[in-house]
């Protein structure tokens, strides 16, 4: 009995490619965005050997060996690669466009306008953001952002120990949440971003704050928001972590140092007309501080 | 010279061509097998990779990962990332092709003369 038969060549590689197919449409199906990307960078998901092969090739990889830096800041690249090697300026200058129909003066933006820059936001920015979220909204999601202090943290936190903006010093009091956490040995990561990058919104001002005080107070702490600056396009994801400012400054947000910086705002009066929407963010994927622009994800989205 | 992949270490395709006797195919006919799987390899591990890691990291991630594939750092970006062992994940994943490949080349096999005694 002849139990070693010969390979059937036509047979195994009309199998082979089944299962490759197979695997590339799952993989489209699952993650069409991600397969979108690679082929606006020209390349097939799984043909990454060949571009592996490519770039040696060409030498890329040959001067890169030479260049290359230590792991460490390799790791720092990675971590800010999105806005280092995108073309951040074609896309601010295109969201600002899109952005060009807000009024001068921050106003009372109609539900029409605020669909429309949620649809902007998904489209630029990749993030669900919008002007009412579970039935809560401001008074107004377009109008004036001015600077704030730091918030103390914890008890005994001084502006020294704050590693950005020090100059701008801490507020005298709590925030409308009180201190981030108990000691300085509790305070966590995450709420070291939370501070950095905080915003203060008038929840005093709500129609219904003193009715549904509660909820409210706990729905509005650390909730999750986007700050774009229409001027230049730059947007910052924070979180509400105090309430103001008071009417009649004029101003219908506070920035923390860190989130004015982002926006370009620190400079001059300090002050300027932004959107400030809710992100629908259950998930907590979107990061705090500056949004990275994805001029593929535009294109893909398009 | 073929280009290396950050998870090369961990898939070992070569394994596979065992399965095939000396001389059974060719050369060029085993660079091809080896081709299509690594591609199925790739898009298998992709997948692998991208339904592990945040949502908000994939562009982060495939920016890198397309500029330079054999970045040893990739890893621990996606371990940090991830949470997971992604590198016992992305093992598992390359086993289960290598399998299915054995499968399928021993299911290729003309079985000659099957009832000669």
């Amino acid at each position: 009995m002849n139990v070693s038969g010969r390979v059937d060549k036509t047979k195994l590689f009309k199998s082979l490619e089944r299962l490759k197919s197979r695997s590339k449409h799952r993989l489209s199906e699952k993650h069409p965005r991600a397969v979108g990307y690679l082929q606006l960078k020209g390349i097939e998901a799984g043909k990454i050997r060949q571009h592996a092969t490519r770039l040696l090739a060409s030498g890329a990889l040959a001067t890169s060996l030479v260049l290359l830096p230590p792991p460490s800041a390799v790791m720092k690249e990675i971590a800010s690669a999105v806005e280092s090697t995108l073309p951040v300026e074609n896309l601010r200058s295109k969201l600002r466009e899109e952005l060009s129909f807000l009024p001068d003066q921050p106003r009372r933006l109609t539900e029409g306008e605020e669909r429309r820059l949620t649809a902007v936001f998904r489209q630029y920015l990749g993030i669900n953001a919008v002007a009412q979220l579970e039935g809560n909204r401001l008074n107004q999601s377009f109008g004036y952002i001015g600077a704030e202090q730091h918030l103390p943290r914890f008890p005994g936190d001084s502006a020294g120990m704050h590693d950005e903006a020090v100059m701008a010093g801490i507020t005298p009091g709590l925030g409308a949440w009180g201190y981030f956490a108990p000691s300085r040995s509790a305070l966590t990561n995450e709420q070291i971003k939370q501070e950095k990058y905080y915003v203060a919104v008038q929840t005093l001002y709500l129609p219904d704050w003193n009715a549904r005080f509660r909820y409210l107070r706990d729905w509005y702490k650390y909730r999750k928001v986007v700050v774009v600056n229409p001027e230049n396009g730059l947007a910052v994801a924070a979180v509400v972590a105090d309430a103001g400012p008071a009417d009649w400054t004029g101003k219908h947000f506070g920035g923390s140092p860190e989130v004015m910086a982002e926006l370009h705002l620190n400079v001059g009066k300090q002050k300027g007309a932004v959107v400030l929407f809710f992100v629908d963010d259950q998930n907590n994927e979107v990061p705090l501080g500056l949004l990275a622009y994805d001029w593929a994800q535009m294109m893909e989205t398009k | 010279m073929k280009g290396k992949i950050f998870y090369d270490h961990l898939v070992r395709l070569e394994e596979v061509l065992v399965e095939f006797k000396q001389g059974e195919l060719t050369l060029e006919e085993r660079e091809t097998v080896l081709d299509i799987a690594d591609e199925t390899v790739h898009t298998r591990v992709l997948k692998v990779i991208l339904d592990r890691l945040p949502l908000h990291r994939h562009r982060l991630f495939l920016n890198r990962f397309h500029k330079e594939p054999y970045r040893a750092e990739l890893m621990d970006f996606l371990k940090r990332e991830t949470g997971v062992n992604i590198e016992k994940l992305i093992e598992i994943e390359a086993e289960k092709v290598k399998r299915r490949l054995r499968i399928l080349i021993a299911g290729s096999r003309k079985y000659r003369d099957k009832q000669t005694r």
